[in-house]
């Protein structure tokens, strides 16, 4: 499974009242150029892929499932987030998971996952996100 | 009773408003959004996980999530165990049963875990 690389700038975001992750609305982004631990919002991602060829209406929102701290330690759990393509996608090799809800700043990115090599997707082909279940996306201890 | 997809089809609709709303909110209604946001989160996993027995680890209650499609995995918040069925029944039955889903390496801990517990 992919790893998870937080982003420098979320340590701050979550401590600022920029993200609320029990209720806004988590989204991945695309790429296939590497994000640095230095973005810190969407728009500082290289060549991001639009929705085009992929099926659904809002195929990059993520499902959060549960938001919650049990005995001091946090854990966002997710949803597995399943891509259909509808024709060509990608290459891509980094999911870049961010909170599309803040407008101030804009999109912060929460971190990425790198998937080793660059990845493509033919008509009727899907990816998972695996946001790993239970076991979560991130914990805070 | 309220059906998954139900809650699910409201839970879309509240946070696509909430989405919509936040930035002329005030923090008061943003939190009174976000706990109803939360409150159904909450209501959904319960659902899912309704039957589960406590984690045989941390005694605490499972929740149950839809983690793909035809894919539903029950399991605590504080632990790393989790069971996995077509179905949340299936699901809950296989977590109940003590039929673990094991992927990562924490999950084989963690099972390893609840041998040695029995064991002792």
């Amino acid at each position: 499974m992919a790893t998870f690389n937080k982003v420098n700038q979320f340590a701050e975001d979550v401590y600022e009242k920029v993200h609320n992750l029990g209720s806004d609305q988590l989204k991945v982004a695309l790429t296939n150029t590497a994000p640095v631990a230095t973005n810190s919002v969407y728009t500082d991602l290289t060549s991001p892929l639009a929705t085009t060829n992929l099926s659904g209406a809002t195929p990059f929102n993520v499902t959060t499932s549960s938001s919650a701290q049990t005995s001091g330690t946090y854990k966002l759990v997710c949803a597995d987030l399943v891509l259909t393509a509808t024709g060509a996608v990608g290459p891509f090799r980094y999911i870049v998971l961010y909170n599309d809800t803040p407008t101030s700043p804009a999109d912060p990115i929460v971190g990425y996952y790198d998937y080793g090599s660059s990845i493509s997707l033919a008509n009727g082909e899907t990816f998972t996100v695996d946001f790993d279940g239970t076991n979560g996306v991130l914990t805070h201890a | 009773m309220r059906t998954e997809r139900i809650i699910a089809i409201e839970i879309e609709t509240k946070k696509a408003a909430y989405h919509e709303a936040a930035p002329t909110m005030t923090a008061a209604e943003q939190k009174a959004a976000s706990d109803e946001i939360k409150g159904l989160q909450q209501e959904l996993c319960d659902l899912l996980s309704e039957g589960a027995k406590p984690c045989p680890l941390t005694g605490d209650k499972p929740i149950g999530m839809k983690v793909g499609k035809g894919v539903y995995e029950v399991g605590p918040i504080t632990s790393n165990l989790r069971a996995r069925g077509e179905t949340a029944e299936e699901a809950v039955e296989k977590w109940n049963k003590g039929e673990y889903f094991i992927k990562t390496e924490a999950d084989q801990e963690a099972v390893k875990a609840v041998t040695t517990q029995a064991l002792n």
